[in-house]
């Protein structure tokens, strides 16, 4: 946990650290680059349809209570997380799925201002992504 | 001083599906109060959800999951009565825990 900084040590941790603590967060691990050219640098590969399944409203009225739905349909699911671009700490939410537990989450979400939702799935020992586009109409001071 | 989580644990055809309610303020730390001063970060940020000693769900949390966090996901087996606890901490290393039987 808690675990702020260097893309490697990420890298090496699997997933990426989630920063709990506020000072952790103002260096945030998409520094300078978007969401999906940091996937794209862990080794993050673009799911295919149906692959992940990522439920988010197209127009969102309210952007601190946006209702999110992942599935996944890859093989071996460990990891599902929700990231949004354009907020403050871009990862959001990240779920760790056990043997037996279905990979599929649903919650509530709050999203600063109109851009890309991406959920990302570790499966198989493979980090896979896709995103919607979700627009904002007040923002969710996130 | 928290209120209770709300659990609902429903089992059908060898599935338990479980919907919580988390009563948190979830405060992101960027928000100022009416005084005109930042009201400090106070959020949840982690998740860890049990039926008898096996663990279902745990999960890492940022502020930015809306006030009173509303999780659900499904897991394989599970039986009625079986009792399912959750617990969480935040990051004032407040924390909770409740449980309610799968029906």
């Amino acid at each position: 946990m808690c675990r702020g900084g260097a893309v490697a040590a990420l890298l090496a941790s699997g997933l990426w650290a989630f920063p709990s603590a506020r000072a952790a967060q103002v260096s945030m691990q998409f520094d300078g680059l978007s969401v999906e050219e940091t996937l794209k640098a862990w080794g993050g590969v673009r799911a295919d349809e149906p692959d992940i399944v990522l439920t988010v409203p197209e127009v969102s009225d309210n952007g601190a209570f946006v209702s999110v739905a992942v599935s996944s349909f890859l093989a071996d699911t460990r990891e599902i997380a929700i990231v949004v671009e354009k907020n403050p700490d871009p990862l959001v939410v990240r779920f760790l799925i056990p043997a037996g537990t279905e990979p599929f989450v649903s919650t509530r979400i709050k999203v600063a201002e109109s851009g890309p939702v991406y959920a990302v799935v570790r499966a198989g020992g493979t980090l896979s992504f896709c995103a919607r586009n979700n627009q904002v109409v007040v923002g969710g001071c996130a | 001083m928290t209120a209770a989580i709300r659990i609902r644990a429903k089992w059908a055809h060898g599935v338990t599906e479980v919907m919580l309610l988390m009563p948190h303020p979830m405060e992101t730390g960027l928000r100022k109060g009416t005084d005109g001063r930042l009201i400090p970060a106070h959020f949840i940020t982690d998740l860890q959800v049990h039926v008898e000693g096996r663990t279902v769900m745990s999960a890492t949390m940022s502020h930015a999951v809306s006030q009173d966090p509303l999780i659900g996901f499904r897991f394989k087996g599970g039986n009625l009565g079986q009792k399912v606890t959750v617990a969480w901490v935040d990051n004032t290393r407040q924390s909770r825990s409740d449980s309610a039987p799968i029906s």
